[in-house]
């Protein structure tokens, strides 16, 4: 009994993890797109996020795993809600219909069924798709190596780092320094970009470039003379 | 073709489901950060893609070593970082100006 529970482990267990992964994935996913409320939507994201790390460790991938939870589900999605939080402060609960449900939909089942029915084609499924093996192997002396890196042009095993994390690193670091540095830059120029768009221009509204805005300030500035401050403070969104 | 063993079709036909879920949303949303949303779920399925051809389709068969898939995949994870703090910024901005967070009502730039 217990050795027929190991083997049906060992023969499905990673189908049955990748199904309750897809799973929590999809389900998720469908209710970013569909929920009433943009909070709602927002938060069934992380669901979403930890379903796809759970694939990534099925895909023996632990370096996309962690980042996976940090930079998505501990930093893109608490960004949004922190934005969504802001705007609510100020508009109230902010709802999102979905409109041209019906095109949008053929658009999108159009996609999957041609992707899908890309995947069924005999060139695509005749080829060879072995996972590779999880032992390592030196190329040159067919013995298991605890060296596990690759050397494109000499193709074999080199003596490199061990673990998955380390060779992301040292590949960085070597053959894809350009990207690397390039993404650096990218990611300064987004940050001072962001702050340079939020920042509050005193005047620029009530300077009339708006004119259906700047009508509704002026009376309100004019009414609430007293309280500048607090108004002020209220619309540093 | 379900109960086979675990391949690169399954991550494939997920990622193209997972797709589409993020094009519904993003054709039809009406509010900006829930396009946002939509981009997101979007990337998230291209990167699966990535790894999931490193897994089983990387050069060396056998030697599960070149690591293009996940390098890419971080390099996405970045942008998808910074196009989520400019675009929230942007939304924040137009708020600012406009009063609204929908995305049909901003036609300041349509003629």
């Amino acid at each position: 009994m217990l050795q027929h529970l190991s083997e049906f482990i060992q023969e499905y267990g990673s189908l049955i993890l990748f199904a309750g992964f897809a799973l929590l994935t999809l389900g998720a996913a469908v209710l970013v797109v569909t929920a009433r409320r943009v909070t709602h939507a927002c938060l069934s994201l992380l669901p979403c996020f930890i379903g796809i790390a759970g694939l990534y460790a099925v895909m023996a991938s632990p370096v996309m795993l962690a980042f996976q939870l940090l930079i998505y589900a501990g930093g893109i999605m608490v960004l949004m809600l922190f934005a969504i939080f802001l705007l609510e402060r100020r508009a109230g609960p902010i709802t999102a219909a979905n409109h041209y449900v019906f095109p949008a939909g053929l658009i999108a089942g159009l996609t999957a069924i041609a992707i899908l029915g890309a995947l069924q084609t005999e060139s695509f499924r005749n080829r060879e798709l072995r996972p590779p093996p999880l032992e390592m192997r030196d190329r040159a002396t067919g013995e298991e190596s605890w060296y596990d890196y690759y050397d494109p042009q000499t193709q074999t095993a080199g003596e490199q780092p061990s673990t998955n994390l380390r060779r992301t690193g040292f590949y960085f670091l070597t053959y894809y320094l350009l990207p690397f540095e390039l993404t650096s830059v990218i990611l300064v120029v987004a940050m001072v970009g962001a702050i340079v768009i939020v920042r509050r221009e005193k005047g620029w509204v009530a300077a009339g470039r708006m004119p259906a805005r700047s009508e509704e300030r002026g009376v309100r500035s004019e009414s609430n003379g007293t309280a500048t401050a607090a108004t002020e403070g209220e619309e540093e969104l | 073709m379900v109960l086979q063993q675990l391949g690169l079709q399954h991550f494939l036909a997920l990622s193209a489901i997972l797709f589409s879920v993020g094009l519904f949303g993003v054709i039809s949303r009406r509010n900006s950060i829930a396009i946002l949303l939509g981009v997101e779920l979007m990337l998230n399925a291209a990167n699966i893609n990535l790894i999931a051809f490193q897994r089983y389709l990387a050069p060396p068969a056998g030697l599960n070593l070149v690591l293009d898939g996940q390098i890419f995949a971080l390099i996405v994870i970045t942008l998808a970082a910074c196009e989520a703090a400019v675009g929230l910024a942007i939304i924040l901005n137009v708020y600012r100006v406009l009063r609204t967070t929908t995305a049909d009502e901003v036609s300041l730039l349509k003629w």
